[in-house]
């Protein structure tokens, strides 16, 4: 009977290897990969191009992305935006971490969030992150399907490790924009160490030293047997390989004056100099010839003009070692990421700093999104018997306000996700039925110090006297590192539950404008469109479905419960064929769902038991294998 | 043994309840359980995703728990009935307590002392923190002790001690991170 339900031909075919990529969405370039014939590799543009530069050109007649719209920089600085990822889920202070930038914002008076002034309006930085999103995700489809597919089956999307809540859930609100569906937000040095295979040792440490062009980044890693768990991370947001090309161009300037020659600090001068820091990565000396200013540089130079940069990211390395309860010792490997690792000295100083040579042989730009690629490919299902799972911590403490404008720390920095913490409120006014809570993310104490991600309102409190009331807050993270909240109040069992938004996040009402937005510009029609996407969803259902079923409808559903949930798929599968009205399909789904929720909480309730079971320390101790 | 989320922490373990806590084991079940309950294991299937977001903080909050000598012992007192609410209540013993102040006078005097001669501060730093794991490790090895004989009101008032201990330890970390941004 089950098997009947699974065989007819609409359904989906589940060996069809699904569509899925990596995006390493970075703020200077971006990448997109996938696993072709068991391989990662990086996806090109139809000109060829692998590192999409993450700029977007507002033009007053259309869009554009990528190196089309870097072209813009020059013509039209004002609507060409470029390193976004600075401002996702940041607030209007933060803009001045930008530096200079040619591009106009909205007034803090005038805009909660930070808006962009183009050409084509208010823009948020969710929407600018949305269409390089797009365009990486148009890349993908097209190397993949080739026309077969309108849609990828799902996308791993990167995100550095130290990433809050907010900048997690921006980027998330960009891809739900981007119409892309996401598996997993995941850290860019798990990525860097997946793509390099450590997670087929049986385990290990690794640091993964991650130096781009603006930032960088330190994280230690552990893995274990397929799991690998970030032990900590560090940095510096505002060191990078343009700090290396202007400290070139000062030591530039200072010979040129010293010889008598008043060069012009600027751009051009930058550019020279990060000519003759690319071309030290490959010989060991370089000329230079800069308005009328001739010298050479070699490496010994250049190692010296760098070494108080250096210096800083070596000490970031040591207090993140420390905060993993490591010595340099212990790390079994080192990987690097970014482009600034090419330079020879940061080689050096790494190697020297671990006491081995760092992993370098994949192209430290690509290396992140070849291992989000690996990841996703496991997670679309592609390879239904790997082994790897990939535990992150929460990067910062989460906490609310209490009296005084202090926090009160709820779950604390490094705490494996998902997590859940419940914590307790009460009234502190007679006939009080409301109380207002402040969730905050941040390592000290005062409420001024952390970063504010959501203030809500529980409304609904029965009137009591002061403290009767109890009302328990459950604090969710998901394995995104995503919160959600929800409230109780014990004595009269009154439930609220809030999907917050971050306080620099969109309003729910502003993700459904923006949309909207990108709907009325997209061509067809949205009823269509809504029906086609039910019946999608109708199949996942039960592509989900059947197999669980045929393994193990038997063993855990009397027969009264399974002839219900066939009969709820029977019916699923009718208005999925038959139905024009999206919302048909809809309901059949939400009651098949109502009849199996059970059956998926026995199956939950299983595994834990087998996980347990028949298995002594020995076996837990055995490497797993083939993963 | 059915295992539900009403389930004790060891029990979710499979483990005996009890202070002295094999490490290892607990980690590798930790990591078996993982293996099958978190939610990158249901992508694909939302609802069963959302359940196993639920299992999985459920087994981490379980770890966390257990893997902590102070959190593990205040569990066992409160599996046991015994409230451990101890914030409120002032500690009478003042030979501790005067142990304790003395350490914090030496953690501020190597503060001070952090500006003449960093590397003697960080000689001193040294030597705290070893006093300070030996102490926690002597106060849980009692507690062992009381807790197995059944002694729980002797027991609890160990644990207002272990806090006092596992404070000083935040704040010697707090100093070392100091050091180095020296």
């Amino acid at each position: 009977m089950l098997l009947q339900i699974s065989e007819p031909g609409q359904s989906a075919k589940p060996h069809e290897r699904k569509l899925a990529v990596g995006i390493d969405l970075g703020t200077s370039n971006s990448v997109v990969a996938t696993v072709r014939s068991g391989s990662p590799e990086v996806l090109a543009d139809e000109q060829g191009d692998c590192l999409q530069p993450s700029v977007v050109h507002y033009g007053a007649e259309q869009i554009s992305v990528g190196r089309a719209a870097q072209g813009q920089l020059l013509d039209d600085p004002a609507n060409t935006i470029s390193s976004i990822k600075r401002l996702m889920g940041r607030g209007h202070e933060d803009i001045a971490s930008l530096g200079h930038v040619p591009y106009q914002f909205v007034p803090a008076s005038e805009s909660k969030l930070p808006l962009l002034k183009t050409a084509q309006g208010q823009i948020s930085p969710v929407q600018v992150s949305a269409q390089i999103l797009k365009k990486l995700a148009d890349i993908g489809l097209r190397s993949l399907a080739g026309g077969a597919s309108t849609e990828l089956d799902g996308v791993v999307i990167t995100v550095p490790a130290y990433f809050d809540e907010a900048q997690r859930q921006a980027t998330k609100d960009a891809a739900t924009l981007a119409g892309v569906k996401v598996l997993r937000l995941l850290n860019e040095p798990t990525a860097a160490a997946v793509a390099y295979g450590l997670d087929k040792a049986a385990e290990g440490t690794i640091a993964v030293f991650d130096l781009g062009g603006g930032t960088f980044d330190i994280s230690i890693l552990r893995l274990s047997r397929g799991v690998f768990e970030v032990l900590s991370t560090g940095g510096d947001s505002s060191l990078g390989g343009d700090d290396f090309d202007r400290a070139i161009a000062a030591w530039v300037l200072g010979r040129a004056a010293a010889a008598g020659i008043e060069l012009q600090p600027g751009r051009a001068l930058e550019l020279t100099a990060r000519a003759a820091k690319e071309a030290l990565a490959e010989q060991g000396s370089v000329a230079i010839d800069y308005h009328g200013w001739r010298g050479q540089l070699d490496r010994a130079q250049l190692a010296a003009i760098l070494e108080a940069l250096i210096a800083r990211s070596i000490k970031a390395c040591r207090r993140a070692l420390r905060d993993a309860d490591l010595a340099a010792e212990d790390i079994d490997n080192v990987v690097l990421v970014g482009g600034s690792t090419r330079t020879l000295a940061v080689r050096e100083a790494v190697a020297e700093l671990f006491g081995r040579q760092p992993l370098a042989d994949i192209d430290p730009d690509r290396v992140v999104a070849l291992g989000a690629a690996i990841q996703a490919d496991i997670l679309v299902g592609n390879k239904p018997d790997s082994d790897m799972l990939l535990l992150d911590v929460i990067p910062l403490s989460l906490g609310i306000e209490t009296m005084g404008g202090l926090v009160e720390q709820l779950i604390s920095r490094n705490t494996p996700i998902p997590v859940a913490k419940a914590q307790e409120f009460t009234t502190f006014k007679d006939g009080q039925t409301a109380m207002a809570i402040h969730v905050l993310q941040g390592e000290r104490d005062l409420v001024s110090a952390c970063r504010s991600l959501a203030r809500f309102e529980l409304r609904g409190i029965p009137p009591m006297v002061a403290g009767a009331a109890k009302i328990r807050v459950v604090f969710q993270v998901d394995a995104d590192g995503l919160l959600s909240v929800s409230a109780e109040e014990l004595g009269s069992a009154v439930k609220a539950s809030i999907d917050i938004k971050p306080s620099y996040g969109l309003e729910d009402s502003d993700i459904s404008r923006m949309l909207e937005d990108s709907f009325s510009h997209a061509e067809g029609d949205m009823q269509a469109r809504a029906l086609a996407e039910q019946q999608v969803e109708a199949e996942r259902v039960l592509e989900a479905l059947v197999p669980a079923l045929e393994a193990d409808a038997a063993a855990l559903l009397s027969e009264a419960e399974q002839a219900e949930i066939v009969a709820a798929m029977e019916v699923l599968l009718r208005q999925r064929q038959q139905a024009s009205e999206p919302r048909a399909i809809e309901a059949a789904i939400e009651q098949l769902a109502k009849v199996t929720d059970e059956f998926a909480a026995r199956r939950m309730d299983r595994s834990i038991k087998q996980a347990l079971q028949g298995h002594n320390l020995q076996e837990f101790e055995q490497p797993s294998g083939d993963s | 043994m059915s295992i539900d989320l009403n389930a004790n922490y060891f029990q979710l373990f499979d483990l005996p309840q009890g202070f002295e806590l094999d490490l290892a084991e607990l980690k590798s079940r930790q990591r078996r359980l993982q293996l099958e309950l978190h939610p990158d294991r249901h992508a694909g299937d939302e609802r069963a995703q959302r359940l196993a977001v639920q299992y999985t903080a459920q087994l981490n909050q379980a770890f966390e728990t257990l893997k902590s000598p102070l959190l593990r012992a205040e569990y066992l007192l409160q599996l046991a009935g015994v409230d451990t609410n101890y914030d409120s209540r002032s500690h009478s013993d003042p030979e501790f307590l005067m142990a304790q102040m003395e350490q914090r006078e030496a953690l501020e005097a190597l503060k001070a002392e952090a500006q003449q001669d960093a590397d003697a501060a960080e000689r001193g730093l040294q030597q705290l923190q070893r006093a300070q794991r030996e102490q926690a490790l002597a106060l849980y090895a009692t507690f062992s002790q009381q807790f197995e004989a059944g002694d729980y009101s002797g027991a609890e008032a160990l644990l207002a001690r272990a806090h006092f201990i596992e404070k000083f330890g935040r704040q010697l970390r707090e100093l070392e991170d100091y050091l180095l941004d020296l």
